[in-house]
């Protein structure tokens, strides 16, 4: 039996058997560039995707339990434009290798929903489950505060 | 990225940013004497101005997130008076870019853009010479905004570049005035301008690449899809110096495994899809001979010390001046420490990926590599194809900081790719990126230093011991025995030993002793340097400390240059540093929390001076480290952009934090043990300082490094923080809460 699951609000049929973590799915099945492999153990971030508004670690969830639900990668997470995390990430000059990035941004947007407006230790808090080898930990924090306050 | 990447796919966004594969090749490739490589005694090969005024310019050199793509932009912008957004960067690509060696060591901003200004000055004066026959004006007469070149303010008289050679090449020969890749120079008849001239050059000009980044639509090696493309995934020995007895087949079958590929020790399972490959790579059932080749972490610096050094390898002298041994015996006091610093792990978020399309005796190769060149050169080596038929493509992979897995994973794909005959994806696995990526060598020291009556040091012995470098590119399985070539550690082929040469000591002896390598090492971050400036940074605090000497002060008086006084005084004053001796006055209090400070300099380090001063906590109860602000004084040179610095220098200065409070790649005698996040964790949001940053600018020097200069000194200067907070010295990393919480207790 067919497996069906709402990516960036499109309905997609899915042919990987049920047991594919969602990130091989989105990657090699939907042909997405968003989430990314970084530990396959739900250790980092890299790969974080929306169930809803609620942030998940692709890796490690199977397909099949996420049938029928709405998943949201970085790629849909604007709707038309930029979504203020987006923007606000270009207006910090957040990224440096980027490779963290998606996964960051989802968690951010994630917070955000959670926290509209969070506290400086809110927003560490909130994202202390991501890594990042760059170093770009100070401009994520203050990159979080300036989409909420754009959001606000 | 779609298979669309071999056609040509130019992105531009607010700036100087290009992706274009499968764009005809420059048309110097013929005449180059490095086979496929753009000749760099042509101008041809820098730039290219097209009819619309976009200038094209080529660099054998490749960004991975450190601004580099804008930083060069910009300095050829100012060149030739054109606007940042005509600039487009080619970067890397072997056939379309001159050999510039590796993107490493920090020196792409010192180095890797030098040729392109001297191109690019080159070329205005080209231009303007053709301008000056087209009016049949004096070039004097000319002056030039935005690429437009106009004669004595005559508004009829004015022409674009783009209309002066659009399209056209130049065919000017420039003069190769310094050979070799990293340092290769180029001159021309002109000369660059006067910095003070620059206009783009000193602005913090965003990086074009981010826009592309926040929407997953900038080209990463983990992203390359090619039509018919196959996954791979290795299948490593479970110890290092394990060997292959026996492959049998998947223990339960994957539906969509294509091939078990085995040559000697390397084993790969090649599949339709990446979780197939992932799961016939779980499921193969392979036998290993078992191996204990270790020593155990504990007992790592004790085998450096007793190693016997390979034969290539004798002790050094990397530095001798007046009489140590004489000078040390006249000395009013005497002090000796030995430091440690552990193997550490690149930690690469992404694990190593490489994606190789091999056709008969032709290879396209994306390579997420630091050097284009070696990674091309070993393939075709292992193919056995001209070197000239492998075109290797870099694409940016995760942010990696020293040479490291990718050039396995690019390697294997490309071995794999021969085999199956289509194009392979390869990416490893976190445990074994984690445990197979070439790590940094640990290194012991032994330092001794005599005073005088005044508390002046007259006399400065270093020793170190560490493991030779593997530079080898092919994956660690795929090298013939013979073949596992050694490489001196980088810092004892270099005259100075370091940070040990920021300070004019009149009797000084530095030797590195090699140890045979235990385990694949190569470069990370400050290869060398972080380990002395730990070491050697620390030690000076140690004599100040005890001489009752401020350790600013202490520093200013041992002949440091100008430079280095001046970002050493810059520090003091963004982090009101107290002059006095440490410990802090504190250190006696019954208080849970202790706090203190340290200092750092690293003195010209590819060009760049930086002072770090750390602030931290330690809980006296629990032995834990926070550092709560990182105070950090660079001298770069001419600073080019300014906002790209500051990112490199927080990214540094993160980096190093991480590094000193938790870093340690840990073994037993079988195994490393350290295998992902939680056994090698790394700092998080939650303990990532503060770090206030202040910047000289010298515009009358070449721009400096900037990725490495402030990842050398957090070590030193967070060690001498918690001495003086506790007045307790720990001469090991990394300052876990556990490795300081039982220093306090045996205090």
């Amino acid at each position: 039996m067919s497996i069906t699951i709402t990516v960036n609000k499109k309905q997609r049929t899915i042919e990987s058997s049920p047991d594919t973590p969602l990130l091989y799915v989105l990657r090699d099945e939907l042909g997405l560039d968003g989430p990314l492999f970084g530990c396959g153990l739900s250790q980092c971030g890299a790969c974080a995707v929306l169930l809803g508004k609620k942030e998940i670690r692709s890796c490690v969830t199977p397909v099949a339990s996420v049938a029928n639900l709405e998943i949201t990668t970085v790629e849909g997470l604007g709707t038309g434009k930029l979504h203020p995390v987006q923007q606000a990430w270009i207006d910090e000059q957040v990224p440096q290798c980027g490779y963290c990035q998606s996964g960051m941004l989802i968690a951010a947007a994630s917070l955000l929903e959670r926290v509209p407006h969070p506290t400086e230790a809110q927003i560490k808090q909130g994202m202390n489950g991501h890594l990042c080898r760059c170093g770009t930990q100070p401009r994520i924090v203050k990159a979080v505060a300036r989409a909420a306050r754009s959001m606000a | 990225m779609k298979a669309t990447m071999t056609r040509s796919s130019a992105l531009k966004a607010g700036g100087a940013l290009v992706v274009s594969f499968g764009i005809p090749l420059s048309p110097n490739v013929a005449e180059a004497s490095d086979p496929g490589r753009p000749d760099p005694a042509q101008l041809d090969s820098w730039l290219s101005i097209a009819r619309n005024g976009t200038v094209t310019a080529f660099t054998g050199r490749i960004d991975f997130g450190q601004r580099k793509r804008t930083a060069f932009a910009q300095i050829i912008a100012d060149e030739l008076d054109v606007p940042f957004n005509a600039v487009v960067m080619v970067m890397g690509d072997t056939a379309r870019t001159v050999e510039q060696g590796a993107s490493s060591a920090s020196d792409g901003i010192l180095y890797g853009v030098r040729p392109l200004r001297h191109a690019a000055a080159e070329a205005r004066r080209v231009l303007l010479n053709l301008a000056a026959k087209r009016f049949d004006v004096p070039v004097a007469q000319l002056t030039v905004t935005n690429g437009i070149v106009s004669a004595g303010g005559n508004p009829s008289k004015s022409v674009s570049y783009g209309e002066l050679i659009g399209n056209q090449r130049f065919n000017v020969i420039l003069k190769v005035t310094n050979e070799g890749a990293p340092f290769l120079d180029v001159a021309g008849q002109a000369q660059p301008k006067d910095p003070s001239l620059y206009k783009i050059v000193g602005k913090s000009i965003p990086a074009g690449e981010i826009p592309h980044i926040v929407t997953a639509t900038w080209p990463r090696v983990h992203n390359v899809r090619l039509p018919e493309m196959l996954h791979a995934r290795l299948v490593l020995p479970p110890n290092p110096g394990a060997h292959v007895t026996k492959v049998g087949g998947l223990r339960t079958p994957v539906s969509g495994v294509v091939r078990v590929v085995t040559k000697g020790d390397f084993v790969a399972v090649v599949a339709k899809t990446e979780w197939a490959a992932i799961r016939g790579a779980e499921n193969l059932d392979v036998t290993w001979t078992r191996a204990e080749t270790l020593p155990g972490d504990e007992g790592i610096f004790k085998y450096l010390r007793s190693a016997t050094a390979p034969a290539q390898f004798p002790q050094r002298v990397v530095k001798k001046t007046g009489d140590v041994d004489a000078a040390l015996k006249t000395a009013a006091k005497t002090f000796t420490a030995e430091y440690n610093y552990p193997s550490q792990n690149h930690g690469m978020i992404g694990p190593s990926c490489g994606v190789a399309d091999v056709r008969g005796n032709e290879a396209t190769v994306y390579a997420g590599t630091q050097d284009a060149a070696s990674t091309r050169s070993s393939i075709a080596k292992l193919l056995d194809v001209p070197e000239q038929n492998v075109r290797v493509l870099p694409v940016e992979p995760a942010g990696c900081y020293g040479r490291l897995g990718i050039d396995d994973a690019t390697v294997a794909a490309a071995y794999l790719s021969q085999q199956v005959r289509k194009p392979v994806r390869v990416q490893m696995m976190r445990g074994q990126e984690h445990t197979w990526e070439p790590l940094q060598p640990p290194s012991t020291f032994t330092l001794r230093a005599g005073v005088d009556a005044t508390g002046k040091v007259i006399a400065w012995d270093h020793q170190e011991w560490t493991w030779a470098w593997v530079t080898d590119e092919l994956p660690v399985m795929l090298i013939p025995k013979e073949r596992i070539a050694a490489q001196m550690p980088p810092l004892f082929r270099q005259p100075g030993g370091g940070e040990v040469s920021a300070y004019g000591f009149d009797n000084l002896r530095v030797l590195g002793n090699t140890a045979p390598p235990l385990l694949r090492g190569t470069a990370m971050r400050s290869p060398g340097r972080i380990q002395v400036n730990f070491a050697g940074e620390q030690f000076m605090d140690e004599i100040a400390a005890a001489t009752g000497q401020d350790a600013i002060a202490f520093r200013l008086r041992h002949g440091v240059d100008e430079r280095g006084a001046a970002v050493l005084k810059e520090v003091a004053k963004i982090s009101a540093w107290q002059s006095r001796p440490s410990p802090s006055p504190d250190v006696r209090s019954s208080a849970r929390i202790a706090r203190g400070r340290g200092v750092s300099l690293v003195a010209s380090q590819r060009s760049t001076y930086v002072a770090t001063v750390a602030e931290v906590e330690v809980d006296r109860r629990t032995g834990n480290v926070r550092v709560t602000r990182m105070f950090v004084a660079v001298d770069p040179g001419l600073i080019v952009n300014p906002d790209g610095i500051k990112a490199q220098i927080e990214g540094a200065t993160i980096y190093a934090v991480s590094r000193t409070l938790k870093e340690e790649v840990k073994f037993d005698r079988a195994k490393l043990s350290t295998a992902d996040w939680l056994t090698y964790p790394i700092l998080r949001f939650t303990e990532v300082p503060d770090i206030v940053i202040s910047l000289i600018n010298r515009p009358d020097l070449p721009p400096g490094g900037i990725g490495e200069p402030p990842n050398t000194t957090p070590p030193a200067a967070i060690g001498n923080a918690v001495y003086d907070a506790v007045g307790i010295r720990l001469r090991d990393l990394p300052l876990t809460a556990a490795r300081v919480k039982a220093a306090i207790q045996t205090a």
